[in-house]
């Protein structure tokens, strides 16, 4: 933390952006086999804790019914690809607390 | 802040029985043309029944290692995320939060993340006050000292339970605690009978708006609130007080200076000796004028009247910690006429009685170096950001042509272009509302990101 602030209104970067989340959105879905009624939420934080990679990835799954899945990913959204991903949901202890 | 193709949410929020509920009543039920999904927390019948109405269970939502000022709701983004699938069914959302709830997490849940940030514009926090209970919740609840600090709109509420002296009292306590919330009173012949478009539709905030509600908050704070200037004759005069908010009254009485002088040179004369460490003094004792502070000892409770001898003719000031009206204040010249000010002037109280919350304006006509400033931010808001509440603002850059305007809670941001400054003054405002905030280290900070 914070967010990674930005003032350049630069909308390729917004789009790629957004293009990361989407992807890792997918992949969330496919490696957790969730279906359009959950709601996955991706965010790219700094992270605070000494000995980290200044960026974390952070995706949190909240589906009805079922209690919120959280995992962190110890690098950048752009560097984020779908090994990782489903990495980090296979064995959530790699990911780092989950709060849960 | 506002984008036509997000949703505009508004948060309701306020204490227990200061008419949340019955305001959001009157929102359902008026003829503005929007149809509200409406999210809240406690479990009751709305009685619109073709709302969207859901009921959230609160489900807190920590994202980082445990850090408080990055707790969302995670209810809200569940209901958020349902909502988007039927999102041709309402054109807004309120979202009615428990009269406990702290506003933070709801209002970060709208910053979260890049996408909650593309479909929801915060249209603002609109908080509801009990006016004649509010001093007793604000005193006991941190959570209602947070619900004014973090508001865009404060409703003042059951009006008619209260005289006109105590809700000007009421107002100005509120006005200390958040300066750039727009005040409303609701109508005292009917409860949370507001204008709706004093809650719907805002827009998040606009600087220039709380300019003009507060002109007088981006002055200096002053440990007192009032000075008036009067022409004495010699002789004994008296102050006579009834009982108000506070045991004891701090004032000054001093010799105006020979040439004109304004009340905030007065106020500048006087800054300093309020900063004194004196014992209370009893109506025994005469006041003389004198370049120093006062407390009126004003217990036992009841009316008090302190004796004041005027050895010169001339213009005094009286400076009061406390605006005369809260305890019927009266000077009171020799032959026994109520003295009326030449001249008087307001100020802002900096010792409210909220003394840990407060609010920052920074101002420069200087364009700022983006660079710098975004360091700064970030430092800033890692370090103090569970202690700042609200940030909003308008930001000039070297070398942008458009003007940006900002807006967060605690460590979040959201950023936007509001296209080119045009005509307009070209000048950076940015207002941090918070608690104990290191307002030297922000002034400082702030400072050093002009461009050179």
């Amino acid at each position: 933390m914070p967010d990674l602030l930005r003032f350049d209104h630069d909308h390729a970067v917004d789009q790629r952006a957004a293009e990361y989340r989407s992807a890792a959105r997918a992949w969330t879905c496919d490696a957790l086999s969730l279906d359009e009624s959950a709601t996955v939420l991706v965010t790219e934080l700094c992270c605070l804790e000494p000995d980290c990679p200044p960026r974390v990835v952070l995706i949190a799954v909240f589906a009805p019914h079922t209690p919120r899945r959280q995992c962190r990913i110890h690098c950048a959204l752009a560097d984020l690809d779908e090994a990782r991903v489903r990495q980090a949901w296979l064995a959530p202890t790699s990911c780092g607390d989950s709060h849960d | 802040m506002t984008d036509t193709s997000k949703i505009p949410v508004t948060v309701l929020t306020g204490f227990l029985g200061s008419g949340k509920t019955t305001l959001l009543n009157r929102i359902l039920s008026e003829n503005h043309g929007q149809r509200i999904a409406v999210i809240e927390n406690e479990f009751g019948e709305i009685g619109v029944d073709h709302e969207l109405v859901i009921n959230a269970e609160e489900e807190i939502f920590e994202m980082n290692n445990g850090c408080i000022c990055c707790t969302v709701r995670g209810d809200l983004i569940r209901i958020l995320g349902s909502l988007m699938r039927r999102r041709d069914r309402f054109d807004r959302i309120v979202v009615e939060t428990t009269g406990m709830a702290n506003p933070g997490p709801v209002a970060q849940t709208f910053f979260v993340d890049d996408d909650m940030r593309d479909q929801f514009a915060l249209d603002g926090i609109v908080t509801m006050v009990d006016a004649r209970h509010f001093d007793l919740h604000v005193d006991e609840n941190e959570e209602a000292r947070e619900q004014i600090a973090f508001a865009d709109v404060i409703v003042l509420n059951k009006t008619d339970l209260v005289t006109p002296a105590e809700l000007d009292a009421l107002e100005r306590r509120v006005r200390a605690m958040n300066a750039l919330a727009r005040v409303v009173r609701a109508d005292p012949s009917e409860r949370a009978r507001i204008p709706m478009e004093s809650v719907l539709g805002i827009g998040g905030f606009d600087l220039s708006r709380a300019l003009e509600y507060k002109p007088g908050f981006l002055e200096p704070e002053y440990p007192f609130e009032w000075a008036g200037r009067y022409r004495l004759e010699a002789g004994r005069h008296h102050l006579r007080l009834e009982p108000g908010p506070d045991p004891t009254m701090g004032l000054a009485l001093f010799q105006a200076a020979p040439q004109d002088e304004t009340a905030h040179d007065a106020a500048e004369r006087a800054f300093k000796w309020f900063s004194d460490d004196v014992e209370p003094v009893s109506q025994e004792r005469a006041l003389v004028p004198g370049d120093e502070l006062v407390i009126l000892d004003l217990e036992p409770r009841g009316a008090k009247r302190f004796a004041c001898d005027i050895r010169a003719p001339g213009d005094y000031w009286l400076v009061t910690q406390h605006l005369p009206d809260e305890f019927a204040l009266q000077l009171v010249d020799p032959l026994g006429t109520v003295l009326q000010p030449a001249l008087q002037q307001s100020f802002d109280p900096g010792h409210s009685h909220d003394d840990d919350i407060g609010s920052l304006s920074l101002e420069t006509e200087q364009p700022l170096d983006p660079r710098k400033f975004q360091d700064w931010l970030g430092r800033e808001l890692q370090v103090q950001g569970a202690s700042i509440y609200r940030m909003k603002g308008f930001l000039h850059f070297k070398g942008v042509p458009d003007r940006i305007v900002i807006q967060g809670v605690h460590m979040l941001t959201d950023n936007t272009s509001l296209g080119p400054w045009g005509d307009r003054p070209r000048r950076t405002q940015l207002v941090f509302i918070g608690r104990r905030l290191d307002t030297e280290s922000l002034m400082t900070g702030f400072d050093a990101c002009l461009a050179e």
